[in-house]
């Protein structure tokens, strides 16, 4: 945790969440920009939540979903 | 959630298919996804595609609440997820390291048009996050899944899993940590 901003890490998960204001995500960026620590960790931050993403590589093709589909609308109509 | 799948849910609760179909049609990829983190397997998570559909139809009359649909989806999901993992257990069906990344998969990887070593990369990347996630303790991996794959809010989230808003934020800071340790090396 930086010693000089000790809430860094949560204030990047609201910004990565997109739950500041835009005037506290103005702030916010203009410190962590100024840091080359801080830009470091937002990075790594930022890579840690895109990475959950990869999960749109393992989708199937459409027929396998369209299959599904059908045996699903089968079992309940 | 969005206007369209609150009238489909409408309609749907009066039995009508066509209705339930888009609904299916909407969330189908991001349930799918959602089974494929708690049990990396196509055929598995296919299953648990249909059956938590399956159930969604037969709880449908029983939603009160159409703003926490989307939720009530994804719970349902991990839900199934989960307890077709205890099964899998234990029938002592132990996916293997090679499992993790199963053949299917890599044919679905290797159609992206990307060059070898992005595919490679991505391989990598996708092994790395499935080790995290496989390892994480059941609140901190539905934290991460519903956040960061399902996109549901903390508050969502919360209302999900019946627990304040500062225990999701706890368990996604701990699991989003984890992630972001085991990726350091990577790239």
């Amino acid at each position: 945790m930086p010693k000089a901003y000790p809430d860094f890490e949560e204030t990047a998960e609201r910004y990565l969440d997109g739950e500041l204001t835009p005037d506290e995500k103005k702030r916010f960026l203009g410190r962590a920009r100024k840091d080359e620590e801080l830009s470091r960790m937002l990075k790594e931050m930022k890579l840690a939540k895109d990475s959950m993403r990869i999960y749109e590589d393992v989708l199937p093709g459409a027929a396998k979903f369209n299959s599904a589909r059908k045996r699903i609308l089968s079992a309940v109509s | 959630m969005s206007a369209k799948l609150v009238a489909l849910l409408k309609s749907a609760k009066t039995g009508d298919i066509k209705a339930f179909e888009q609904i299916v049609r909407i969330l189908e990829r991001r349930v799918y996804m959602t089974a494929y983190a708690i049990i990396p397997d196509p055929d598995e998570a296919m299953d648990i595609v249909q059956e938590t559909f399956v159930k969604l139809y037969n709880h449908l009359k029983r939603i009160r609440s159409e703003a926490g649909f989307k939720c009530f989806v994804f719970k349902m999901a991990t839900n199934c997820a989960i307890d077709r993992k205890r099964r899998l257990k234990r029938k002592k069906i132990s996916l293997s390291e090679d499992e993790t990344v199963p053949a299917s998969v890599e044919i679905e990887l290797s159609r992206r048009n990307e060059s070898p070593d992005k595919d490679v990369e991505r391989r990598e990347l996708l092994k790395i996050v499935q080790a995290v996630v496989d390892e994480l303790p059941p609140r901190q991996k539905l934290c991460l899944i519903l956040a960061d794959l399902d996109g549901l809010s903390k508050k969502e989230i919360a209302k999900t899993l019946g627990c304040p808003q500062g225990t999701v934020r706890s368990n996604l800071h701990i699991a989003r940590l984890k992630l972001r340790r085991a990726l350091k090396d990577f790239r």
